[in-house]
């Protein structure tokens, strides 16, 4: 018995380079988790695409731990396995590289290396946004200008809300370029879009077009900052028990749902509060 | 007459709010009109189930059902994730009025109005999720059941 153990020799070379290999896998598995994550998605469809990944790069299973601010990973194969753990910042909704990265996830070409799944996903990080920035612009004020009028409001309300949101999202453009943290980011761009709005109504006032449901417009011209898809993604994290990301999630829309109404009351200041 | 001219500008609007937000959140270009499309659907469903006098929550989660199950379809045609149909959605039916008026009314130290609002928009956002988790729990074997 002790002889075949000793002519197995050779086998811990072969487990470390089993052991690099799986550190290889882990590097993929995580970044597309990380790209997912910061895509909006839910934590379970993260988990899933880790672990198709890593059994079609040729591991036996992947126990992913995916929270809503890091990702925590086992990589097994036979008796090796592979533990990593990664932050994920910057999180925002991009529905084009989500299902860029899910599609590839469910579409793994055979035999790929780890290496070559790696060059995809650079190609995926690197395809410009859909729309173009002052398309979003418009879009955002247009829709929110569309609120306007679903919640009551006229013509009026929807003219100012729909430029109050397209400062505010001009401003949060260019704040999310410098990174800044989301919580001054909806703090300042929430009371830049109601301040826009309110001097809009004032001036239409002015020339003796007064409304009586301005609050409409007011409202609405801050709905672009409104975490909805956080909403969403927490509820079916709940409902699936991953209860770490729900709750977090709903941490992180409280807390930018709080900010959005410091901005409105900081606005609130500026114009003596007749906006409330 | 009136009553499709409103059912028309609410079409046109729901239509315009849930594109746009499509357009902010990246949604790839073949998926707008659907996304559109779905977003007008859940709207028109909440109004008239509100029209015939069932109340905002249960409106809203059917509405919100609807929404979610009726996204499993252009998600698997375009093989995209189905979330994106969710989010778009539901947007219409968020709950502005009351959560604006929970900021005024506690702004103006006036607790009773605040907490009425206040229960009002949490009622509506806990519609909204338990319509899209039952959507997701019914078209959806990986919520359907436990596994490992």
């Amino acid at each position: 018995m002790g002889a075949t153990e000793f002519t197995s020799e050779p086998q811990p070379s072969f487990a470390i380079a089993a052991e690099c290999d799986l550190a290889e896998i882990m590097q993929v598995v995580l970044r597309v988790g990380v790209l997912m994550l910061q895509a909006g998605t839910v934590s379970f469809r993260v988990e899933q695409a880790m672990q198709r990944i890593a059994v079609g790069l040729g591991a036996d299973r992947l126990d992913a731990y995916v929270t809503l601010t890091g990702i925590t990973a086992s990589v097994h194969r036979s008796r090796q396995h592979y533990t990593q753990i990664v932050r994920v910042v910057g999180l925002g909704v991009d529905m084009n590289r989500l299902a860029a990265v899910e599609f590839l996830s469910m579409h793994l070409p055979e035999n790929s290396t780890p290496h070559q799944v790696m060059v995809l996903l650079d190609k995926i990080e690197k395809i410009p946004p859909v729309y173009p920035l002052h398309l979003v612009l418009v879009a955002v004020a247009i829709s929110c200008g569309a609120f306007a009028l679903l919640q009551g409001g006229g013509w009026i309300e929807f003219a100012a809300a729909a430029v109050g949101a397209g400062g505010g999202q001009a401003t949060r453009i260019y704040l999310r370029s410098l990174k800044l943290n989301p919580i001054p980011t909806t703090v300042v761009c929430s009371a830049i879009a109601i301040l826009i709005c309110f001097s809009l109504v004032q001036t239409f006032d002015r020339f003796g077009y007064d409304t009586l449901n301005a609050q409409y417009g007011y409202l609405s011209s801050v709905l672009f900052l409104v975490p909805g898809a956080p909403l969403i993604t927490a509820a079916l994290d709940l409902i699936r028990f991953d209860l770490v990301s729900g709750l977090s999630r709903i941490a992180y829309v409280l807390i930018l749902i709080f900010s959005l109404a410091a901005g409105i009351l900081t606005a609130g200041v500026f114009v003596n509060f007749s906006i409330l | 007459m009136l009553f499709w001219t409103t059912l028309l500008s609410q079409s046109v609007i729901s239509f315009g709010a849930t594109v746009g937000f499509a357009v902010l959140y990246n949604a790839p270009r073949r998926a707008l009109i659907y996304c559109g499309a779905i977003g007008v659907g859940g709207h028109l469903l909440r109004l008239s189930l509100q029209q015939f006098g069932m109340a905002d929550g249960g409106a809203t989660f059917v509405a919100a059902s609807f929404v979610g199950l009726v996204g499993a379809y252009p998600a698997r045609r375009l093989q995209l994730p189905m979330i994106l149909f969710a989010i778009t959605g539901i947007l219409p039916m968020i709950p502005g009025i009351p959560a604006y008026k929970v900021l005024v009314y506690f702004s103006d130290r006036d607790l009773l109005n605040g907490m009425r609002s206040g229960v009002e928009a949490l009622f509506r956002v806990g519609a909204i999720a338990i319509g899209i988790g039952t959507a997701r729990l019914l078209t959806d074997a990986e919520w359907w059941f436990e596994r490992n």
